[in-house]
């Protein structure tokens, strides 16, 4: 659903490299602990689960232009770690078709990861309250709007400098601060800096608008998810 | 998604660029991207994607079918460009560094068999993640299979209708779910297949002998020639 469309050569190296050694070292992680504690059997599930994904994203949604990701679903199957391997398998199988870019699918690995991993931990702590299709439901409800937040985060640091970053983590001296108004007459706290560049700079516009464009798709996304956890609870409860 | 076209497409092609090595289209695709994602100049990316669109010529690739697939690049790049996400660069530039890099991936995956890609890959990522690639690959045109024939049978009794969003929603919901429920079964049979032939991980025990051809120069003139071309605009 949160899937960063954008293409190679938009973003700043910074963040799309950054992307790339994060999720670099979360998939070492992971694969590190799966080799030690021999979840073979759980090894071809997980092929399985991207190639549904990917599947799923192929479905004609009639005249809505939207896809479905099943991400939160494969994450109540498979648990966070495995999910997080699948997420990335299907990021770049994404990037391979033009998707989003080969360089965006660290940072899209992360968005979508933690569609995932929430959509985990929110249906685990649900589960005993709710009946399985509304933990479903709220699960993927938060998960989506949490992982869109963090992509509407990433859009907003694209558009922050290198200098803007600089100054704040290395504690430099303005020499730009056109966009917050700060007199450099006087001395002034820098720590919220940072904060008051990336207000001023966030693409409010874009944000707004791809709020709205998302909200159809959250909700659908919510319903289909929410509906096959109920089937598959009806006809395999053990599954879940 | 057309991964079972840009497959066929791969084994069965005949050009240069299908007989050319792994490796040498690997190093092609490396220099090209790299030139692509640092270069803010039009003319360079205007060549570059020439470059490119000759070499689908070559290898015998229609192109009419790929429209649509560069369609995603194209249009996200424009929203981009045009709503001035994509800092000082000028929209032409954008928009051709979205494309070239598009149209390069699918180069690739139209021009080289999947396991050969795989066993390329073994080489630099563990083998539990190109064993897991592999799966899903594979996995991918099994249940293709099964979710067209979903599908047919649906729209034929009618339950995939236009206008009706909700039933068809609630028809597709359930297809999804038998097609998760026969990945089930799937998964034990696939782990019952790996665990009898003795599984290790890795799947690729030895990997076949790279052979050099002369037609791994044209990838690699391909490269040298981006390269020139960079530093010389």
């Amino acid at each position: 659903m949160s899937h960063l469309h954008f293409p190679d050569g938009v973003l700043p190296v910074y963040l799309w490299a950054a992307g790339l050694a994060v999720t670099a070292i979360i998939m070492s992680l992971v694969l590190y602990r799966l080799g030690k504690q021999e979840q073979v059997k759980k090894l071809p599930m997980v092929g399985i689960l991207v190639a549904i994904m990917l599947l799923a994203m192929s479905i004609p949604l009639g005249f809505l232009p939207y896809h479905l990701n099943l991400t939160v679903l494969s994450g109540i199957i498979l648990g966070p770690s495995l999910a997080f391997i699948a997420v990335f398998i299907v990021n770049l199988f994404l990037s391979f078709m033009g998707h989003g870019g080969i360089t965006v699918v660290g940072l899209n690995t992360l968005v979508i990861g933690l569609e995932a991993v929430v959509g985990f931990l929110g249906f685990s702590l649900l589960k005993p309250i709710f009946r399985p299709t509304g933990a479903a439901a709220a699960a993927t409800l938060c998960a989506l709007v949490l992982s869109i937040i963090f992509a509407f985060g990433i859009v907003t640091a694209s558009q922050l400098s290198y200098s803007d970053i600089m100054e704040v983590a290395v504690g430099e001296e303005h020499t730009d601060c056109s966009h917050c108004g700060h007199d450099h007459s006087a001395s002034h706290d820098c720590s919220g800096h940072l904060l008051e560049a990336m207000k001023a700079k966030t693409p409010v516009s874009f944000i707004q608008i791809m709020s709205a464009a998302a909200l159809p798709g959250i909700l659908l996304e919510t319903i289909v998810v929410a509906s096959i956890v109920g089937y598959l609870a009806r006809v395999k409860p053990g599954l879940l | 998604m057309d991964l079972a076209y840009l497959d066929y497409l791969a084994a069965h092609g005949e050009s240069p660029l299908h007989k050319a090595s792994v490796p040498s289209k690997f190093l092609m695709l490396l220099i090209l991207i790299s030139f692509i994602i640092i270069s803010p100049s039009v003319a360079f990316l205007a060549l570059s994607a020439m470059l490119i669109f000759g070499l689908f010529l070559l290898s015998g690739l229609p192109i009419k079918k790929f429209l649509h697939l560069l369609f995603y690049p194209l249009f996200f790049a424009s929203v981009f460009a045009l709503t001035g996400l994509g800092g000082t660069l000028p929209p032409a530039a954008l928009i051709l560094k979205a494309v070239s890099t598009a149209a390069l991936l699918l180069l690739l995956l139209s021009t080289t068999p999947y396991y050969q890609i795989f066993g390329f890959l073994s080489y630099f990522l563990p083998g539990l993640l190109v064993d897991i690639l592999f799966i899903s690959y594979r996995s991918f045109f099994l249940l293709i299979r099964l979710l067209s024939g979903l599908f047919t049978t649906l729209k034929v009794r009618g339950g995939i209708q236009r206008g009706k969003l909700f039933i068809s929603l609630k028809n597709i919901t359930t297809a999804l779910g038998a097609t998760v429920l026969h990945s089930f079964e799937l998964n034990e049979k696939l782990y019952q297949v790996i665990q009898l032939r003795g599984y290790r991980q890795g799947f690729v025990e030895q990997r076949e002998k790279i052979n050099w051809s002369r037609c791994d120069l044209l990838p690699l003139l391909v490269g040298t020639a981006a390269g020139v071309i960079f530093f010389l605009l």
